[in-house]
């Protein structure tokens, strides 16, 4: 049996571009002006890398090469989406191993102006197509 | 928990011929379904699940042909077991699906059954292709349905869409060998407003950010019966 454990995560791209933000600020005077800034950003970065997952065990039996039965690593990532105040969109991510909380971010998304389809269409036909194979019913379990 | 995405292999099915019957991968499920921290996990939240390469066999391309082994076989168990309990999928005859949670939209990727071999053919004047043609469309037209009908808008990738991911198949089993057409729906994606990839298969976690604005998590739950 032996065990891989390595950084295998590059922590960002050498491929770069710019990410321009524009400010709007209001002078001592009163008058607004729009501030522009640009950043050089690379096109892919890790913001955060938990490698604690990344061995695998495997054991030889008969020869063969298998994935050991004896990992018992559990590694979940927990998403929370809050949108009950449309300005401020916001996305708990939490990584969690071995049943504890690794990492937790807030993500704060960019506020949409909800628009709603005004067509409603029902196929009841293909709403009940496969019926019973969604409830296990359909195929024959071993 | 309301739900859980199940993005990942169901079951580590140890392929020893590719041509093998239905009933071998079902038998697979069989051991992998009764798990019990699993069987507490779905009376408690809904599941959705995608097939990946190892409902197949290691780093499966399905080329976009049904009749390679074993993807009739394999993808009728992963059926049985887990397909038939997702939303409808978007053709009677395909995999990937999408879905809405309140304010939020779901889209499903089926990353297997479409992808070609990358590099396979030297002279091919097409780039390889991880969705497809058909995939792509539907992946398109829903990016334009739900880009102002719902807040976030998450797409759900069984492997990473991330370069960044080197060692072992990292750079050849991921998004990182389908660089055109990832690159391509990037374009799109950064205009979109909060697009969040959600991907797995590194058995590690990751939190990347694409083009200073599309965020991607990748992660895996893996457990003893998981590999």
């Amino acid at each position: 049996m032996f065990a891989v454990n390595s950084m295998t995560l590059r922590a960002r791209t050498e491929a770069a571009m710019e990410k321009t933000y524009v400010e709007t600020v209001t002078t001592s005077d009163g008058a607004t002006i729009e501030v522009t800034a640009i950043e050089h950003i690379p096109e892919e970065r890790a913001i955060h890398y938990i490698a604690s997952g990344n061995y695998k065990l495997w054991v030889i039996r008969l020869g063969a090469i298998e994935p050991s039965t004896d990992h018992v690593m559990v590694i979940s990532a927990s998403l929370e989406v809050d949108t009950r105040d449309w300005r401020k969109p916001t996305l708990i991510i939490e990584a969690i191993i071995n049943g504890k909380s690794a990492y937790r971010y807030e993500f704060i998304g960019q506020p949409v102006s909800l628009s709603f389809t005004s067509s409603l269409t029902i196929n009841l036909g293909s709403a009940l197509k496969g019926i019973f194979n969604k409830i296990g019913l359909g195929r024959t379990l071993l | 928990m309301l739900a859980m995405i199940w993005s990942r292999t169901a079951n580590y099915i140890a392929v020893h011929s590719l041509a093998q019957a239905t009933v071998k991968f079902t038998r697979s499920y069989v051991s992998g379904s009764a798990v019990r921290s699993f069987c507490f996990s779905q009376e408690l939240s809904a599941i959705f699940s995608i097939y990946d390469d190892h409902e197949f066999v290691n780093n499966f391309a399905g080329e976009g042909d049904e009749g390679k082994a074993p993807f009739v076989n394999a993808s009728s168990a992963f059926r049985t077991y887990y397909g038939d309990a997702n939303p409808d999928p978007h053709h009677s005859d395909v995999a990937f699906y999408n879905f809405r949670y309140g304010d939020n939209a779901f889209f499903v990727l089926d990353t297997r059954r479409y992808r070609s071999v990358p590099n396979s053919n030297a002279e091919s004047t097409l780039p390889p292709t991880m969705l497809g043609e058909r995939q792509l469309f539907a992946l398109y037209s829903w990016l334009g349905r739900f880009n102002t009908t719902a807040t976030f808008k998450f797409i759900v990738s069984s492997v990473p869409f991330t370069t960044l991911w080197h060692g072992f198949d990292g750079q050849s089993d991921s998004w990182a060998a389908y660089k055109f057409e990832r690159d391509s729906l990037l374009d799109v994606l950064q205009y979109v407003p909060n697009v969040v990839l959600l991907s797995g298969d590194r058995h590690e976690f990751a939190f990347v950010e694409h083009r200073g604005k599309v965020p991607e998590i990748s992660g895996e739950q893996e457990d003893s019966y998981g590999y």
